[in-house]
């Protein structure tokens, strides 16, 4: 047996290792919670809701819905006057930032309290354009609504942009997934947004 | 419940693999080892290409969009489609040195043949 056979098989028996252990062990669910960033409802100047997706024909995926859905309850309990949606447009479709923006009005945002940002594309881009959004309002204190994981990158760009954050997490997903299938999707949402935060340190916006 | 359906499925038709192979197709138990072994080295070889096909895509993205300025998402290299796809890479290049390495046996055991007959053909001949 050659070395490199030896290595393949070391590889690939890791790799059943690995999808048993998150497939049917309680370790993503671990992961989720040790890694999630927990809620601070405070009154704010503002609610900022972060893009996730949206299709060309207009559908929001399950995380822009919940964010949105959240943001528009803060809205109506009063935390905040004003509704920053962002989003862009997949291909010829609609923004996303639109798209919610409908939503919110529907489910009772007045339409002078809302407020979108559809072109930016990454999270460094939305702390940078919604930032110039909000001073130019005198915006300072900020309800910012995004899914647990995703807020501790979020949180720390629109901190360094100046703004008091207080979290407001909003998940599609449980943290509590009970089937193989739940927990192999939750460690693959968090091996992307760790290697998006290294990636975010590496590049020194954070 | 879903995850116990899973597990007693999938023991309930190994169990039957094993059944079928030792007395259906007269396969032996002691070659499962071996088995097992080349069952991991084409495993380890499509995680090799899903982990080359996930590095080069992030690098592209990322070169591509200090370079080109056009923006495609890193998420792109989460969909479950390059897994999929990455395994089938694996697969056939498995498949394709196991080729090689079969007909390289082929060629050894005539070789070996031919040398037998060779000492009978020179008595035919003297």
């Amino acid at each position: 047996m050659t070395r490199r056979t030896r290595l393949l098989q070391w590889i690939g028996l890791a790799g059943i290792g690995l999808f048993l252990l998150a497939a049917f062990s309680p370790l993503p669910n671990a992961m989720f919670r040790w890694s999630a960033a927990a809620s601070d409802i405070q009154p704010a100047d503002a609610i900022v809701v972060l893009g996730a997706a949206v299709e060309t024909d207009g559908t929001l995926s399950c995380e822009s819905l919940a964010r949105t859905v959240r943001a528009v309850t803060l809205f109506r309990m009063g935390h905040a006057p004003i509704l920053v949606f962002s989003g862009t447009s997949r291909d010829d479709g609609p923004s996303e930032a639109h798209v919610r923006a409908e939503l919110g009005a529907r489910l009772g945002v007045p339409p002078e309290a809302i407020r979108t940002e559809p072109t930016a594309l990454t999270t460094r881009e939305e702390a940078v354009r919604i930032g110039g959004i909000l001073r130019a309002e005198n915006v300072r204190r900020i309800l910012l609504v995004t899914d647990s994981q995703h807020m501790r990158r979020a949180r720390a760009l629109f901190s360094s942009g100046g703004f008091q954050v207080f979290p407001a997490t909003a998940d599609a997903r449980s943290g509590a997934g009970t089937s193989p299938e739940a927990r192999l999707r939750l460690l693959r949402d968090l091996l992307g947004e760790w290697l998006a935060l290294g990636y975010y340190r590496a590049a020194g916006y954070l | 419940m879903t995850q116990a359906i899973v597990l007693i499925l999938t023991g309930v038709t190994s169990a039957a693999a094993l059944w079928i192979g030792t007395q259906g197709l007269r396969l032996r138990p002691g070659d499962l080892a071996p088995a097992v072994g080349k069952m991991l080295e084409c495993l380890g070889l499509m995680l090799v290409f899903f982990m080359a096909n996930a590095a080069l895509g992030l690098v592209a993205i990322i070169g591509g969009r200090s370079l080109t300025g056009a923006f495609v998402s890193t998420y792109a290299m989460s969909d479950v489609a390059l897994l999929g796809i990455s395994f089938i890479q694996g697969l056939l290049f498995y498949c394709w040195r196991e080729t090689k390495a079969r007909r390289r046996n082929r060629g050894l055991r005539a070789s070996r043949s031919d040398r037998r007959a060779e000492p009978a053909g020179i008595q035919e001949g003297g």
